[in-house]
């Protein structure tokens, strides 16, 4: 054996994907039986274009250009209808498997995206009045136990996402496939020697998860992994990064929490209709989605799958066909609970009913529906919240 | 067909590009620089803290300058630029050409040439503090090259708004920042028109590029300065006008799309009939309000010394009003504070990271696409972070995505990088001190 090839194992060590489709969606997932994916839109999606009040005359006279017409909306009711671009979750939804909440927001009034996000990810109720850790962050502390791998939370991203900050050993990743260390066995020995010496610090911390970690993936051959259920998984951020989060639930390799975030929300210019920048960004949303729970295919139902965004728009678009920051939109949630039902209060966007800037007022709090959902799979989820 | 025109082009960006590549060479055949381990003194923190890290050459301008003296050299930033730097950057068509004269480059070859400049100065420039500050500010005026023309724009405003007045006065770089048109493409301002205007430009101008969140603006204040800006719009193509180019991308009033009521913004009064000095005023309201002054203390202390300083942040900000916001007023006493060395250990963000490792190792680079490729895994593409608010600069963002680190330093000691030489008697030895936890420190 070369050194070089130190590092990888033999193909007897590979998780068999040509089998897992049927063997492993028997099993139970994760550590706990049950799985979390978060999705985090980053820049404020546009709520009102994708649970579209499209029997509100008042939506309409707000929004001559970004607006979409009824006659192109997926009809949830005789009120709401989804973006077309949305058009794969309303089977998930008439499955019973989607539950739609309206009008989600936190206290933050700034309309800031970050303090928005900071609120949203460290689940305060404001960006700064609470603790600087994060929400999941919080969850793993307290639900941390001996068996906990090294892929317990792995998010897919650049930076640490403040939801896992200060979490016991959470993982980034721009890519499971890629997640491998090509250098002689001289280096890595030197790495283990470093970075596993006893010092708690931060860095020596993450050292150590991420040679554990690299130990776990060269099992998985994720460069090999077949979707199941006939999912189509688009060439992009998210049907990468759902796709290898699909291929790490199904080899049981410890992974229970999962981050992935987008950008491209924030349509202050030019947001489109039913078609354009917001609906290209939804259709990216819905049809990766949809490919990932085909891909688990029954074991879906173990997996959460939470959709959400630091605020909504205003509710009147601005002179540049776009919408400015506002203060509530929509979270998703697939497998919590209330599948087939849209959920939360609805204030309404009339005149008398929007708040003082004219913006969709947060009636409900994004923590509130949060733990509506997990807490059945994830009893602690209600002590979080700061 | 190709013109005559666009064969000279190519054949004398292809003579220039050439000389790129000799001074790479040129860098590559001098003499590796005596081995030398960087000392546990007083001396290489500071330079550890002040530039993009401790190499030989830097210890002995420090040596030979005394530590009083390399501080005013450095806020002065008058050290001469070495030839082979020179030679190197010249050869970027990004800094030889207009914005309006990029576009016809593809995007991505600019966007290339834009992260190769940083990457050369960070590197190999003596006047280090002055390419920390000029990081300090492209994130804190930060905007996304991959957004409509921004990477063609931003090479103008790096060099032109950013370097020139990254050591010059906070009021020059901000005012000049509010015309620019990378700026104005970003956050959407060139599409700020009366009636409903477009916030997004305002609200980042006063929460990120001036007061800070804590600044004491409303959602009102935001509103009432957007139609202040109303009408800032730019030429989204190039016109002969009045016997002189009005390139794309150059800046312009649109009178006909100002909102031309009287407003009322965070304390000022502007009556109606203001036209663009609405916004200019405004403009110089926020950039050398108090609140600028503290915010811009709190953001340059934490980032030169890691923590948060009570006292030492009010000294910033007395020179900030004191100076009229002269920026090397402002760093200098961070530079002589005791907390320069003695605060928290800064975690490396990849490009300091990667500039670090070249640095001490006295490598040869081009700063080309490959090395680049590791920047990019690493997590900091420059120019290329997608939200108003730049690269973040706490460990928390980027302590936990080490691989690529380790892949980098490896890969740039066994020499596996193209376009990057490192003449290291022992590869593996110098990629584990690079791979060392400490050395992800400054």
């Amino acid at each position: 054996m070369s050194r070089r090839t130190a590092l990888k194992v033999g193909a007897a060590g590979l998780i068999p994907w040509l089998l897992s489709g049927s063997a492993l969606s028997q099993v139970k997932l994760g550590n706990r039986g049950h799985n979390l994916v978060v999705i985090f839109l980053r820049g404020g999606s546009d709520g009102l274009n994708m649970m579209v009040p499209y029997a509100d005359d008042n939506y309409y006279k707000a929004r001559p250009s970004v607006g979409i017409a009824a006659n192109k909306v997926e009809k949830l009711n005789d009120y709401f209808g989804l973006h077309p671009s949305l058009k794969p979750f309303k089977s998930w939804y008439e499955k019973g498997e989607l539950c739609l909440t309206p009008a989600v927001g936190s206290q933050d009034r700034t309309r800031s995206h970050f303090e928005a996000m900071l609120a949203m990810e460290r689940g305060t109720a404001t960006g700064h009045s609470g603790t600087a850790n994060g929400w999941l962050a919080r969850y793993l502390t307290m639900t941390q136990s001996e068996q906990d791998g090294p892929l317990r939370s792995v998010a897919w991203a650049d930076t640490m996402p403040d939801s896992l900050q200060g979490a016991p050993a959470p993982l980034v990743v721009q890519s499971v496939t890629d997640f491998r260390l090509d250098a002689d066995a001289e280096f890595v020995r030197n790495l283990g020697t470093m970075y596993k010496n006893g010092d708690d610090s931060l860095v020596h911390r993450a050292g150590e998860l991420t040679l554990d970690a690299l130990k776990k993936i060269e099992q998985l051959d994720p460069k090999n992994y077949k979707p199941s259920g006939g999912a189509v998984y688009a060439d992009d951020y998210l049907g990468k990064g759902l796709k290898e989060v699909s291929a790490l639930i199904k080899s049981k390799l410890g992974l229970e929490i999962a981050c992935l975030e987008t950008t491209g929300w924030d349509t202050h210019f030019a947001q489109g209709a039913d078609t354009g920048i917001h609906a290209n960004n939804l259709a990216s949303v819905a049809n990766n989605v949809n490919a990932f729970l085909n891909d688990l295919g029954e074991s879906r139902k173990e997996t959460t799958v939470v959709i959400m965004t630091e605020f909504g728009r205003r509710i009147g678009e601005n002179a540049s066909l776009g919408t400015d920051h506002g203060r509530a939109s929509v979270m998703m949630v697939f497998n919590g609970v209330n599948g087939g039902k849209i959920d939360g209060a609805w204030p309404g966007i009339g005149k008398d009913q929007v708040d003082e800037v004219g913006d969709l007022k947060p009636v409900n709090d994004y923590r509130e529906i949060l733990t509506k959902h997990l807490s059945p799979k994830m009893p602690e989820i209600a002590k979080v919240w700061g | 067909m190709i013109s005559r025109r666009d064969a000279l082009l190519v054949a004398g960006g292809a003579a220039i590009a050439g000389c790129g590549r000799l001074a790479t060479e040129a860098r590559r055949r001098k003499p590796a620089p005596e081995y030398r381990a960087k000392p546990k003194d007083r001396s290489a923190r500071m330079i550890d803290r002040m530039s993009f890290g401790w190499s030989v050459e830097e210890a002995d301008r420090f040596a030979s300058l005394g530590e009083a003296e390399y501080v005013e050299r450095q806020l002065k930033a008058d050290f001469d630029e070495p030839l082979e730097l020179t030679i190197q950057l010249q050869s970027l068509d990004c800094l030889r050409m207009n914005g309006f004269e990029l576009i016809e480059i593809p995007r991505g070859r600019v966007t290339q040439q834009l992260q190769s400049a940083a990457i050369l100065r960070a590197t190999y420039s003596p006047n280090q503090l002055r390419e920390r500050l000029v990081d300090f500010w492209s994130n804190h005026f930060n905007i996304y090259a991959g957004k409509a023309d921004g990477a063609f724009f931003k090479s103008n405003e790096e060099e032109q708004i950013i370097r020139k007045h990254a050591l010059g006065k906070f009021r020059d770089m901000a005012i000049a920042m509010s015309k620019s048109p990378a700026m104005l493409v970003y956050l959407d301002n060139n599409q700020n028109f009366k009636g409903h205007p477009n916030e997004n430009y305002a609200r980042e101008l006063m929460e990120l590029h001036t007061l800070g969140i804590d600044g004491g603006y409303t959602q009102k204040d935001i509103q009432e300065l957007a139609r202040c800006l109303t009408g800032w719009t730019m030429e989204d193509r190039s016109i002969w006008a009045s016997h002189a180019l009005r390139a794309r991308g150059s800046f312009y009033f649109d009178k006909s799309k100002h909102d031309d009521g009287a407003k009322h913004v965070f304390g000022l009064d502007l009556p109606a009939g203001g036209g663009i000095r609405d916004g200019e005023l405004v403009v110089e309201h926020l950039v050398s309000h108090e609140e600028a002054g503290k915010y811009l203390a709190k953001k340059l202390v934490k980032f030169f010394t890691g923590a948060q300083n009570l006292e030492l942040e009010k000294t910033v900000l007395d020179q900030f009003q004191k100076t009229g916001g002269d920026i090397p007023s402002m760093v200098r006493p961070i530079m002589t504070a005791p907390a320069l060395i003695e605060g928290p250990p800064i975690m490396r963000r990849p490009f300091e990271l990667m500039c670090a490792a070249l640095r001490v190792s006295g490598a040869a680079t081009d700063g080309g696409p490959a090395l680049q490729n590791h920047l990019k895994k690493m997590g900091q593409p420059i120019y290329e972070w997608p939200l108003p608010d730049g690269y973040p600069v706490d460990q928390l963002s980027w302590a936990t995505n080490l691989l690529p680190r380790w892949q980098f330093v490896y890969d740039m000691a066994n020499g596996k990088i193209p376009n990057t030489f490192v003449k290291a008697p022992d590869a593996v030895a110098l990629a584990s001190q690079l791979a060392h936890p400490d050395f992800q420190y400054a």
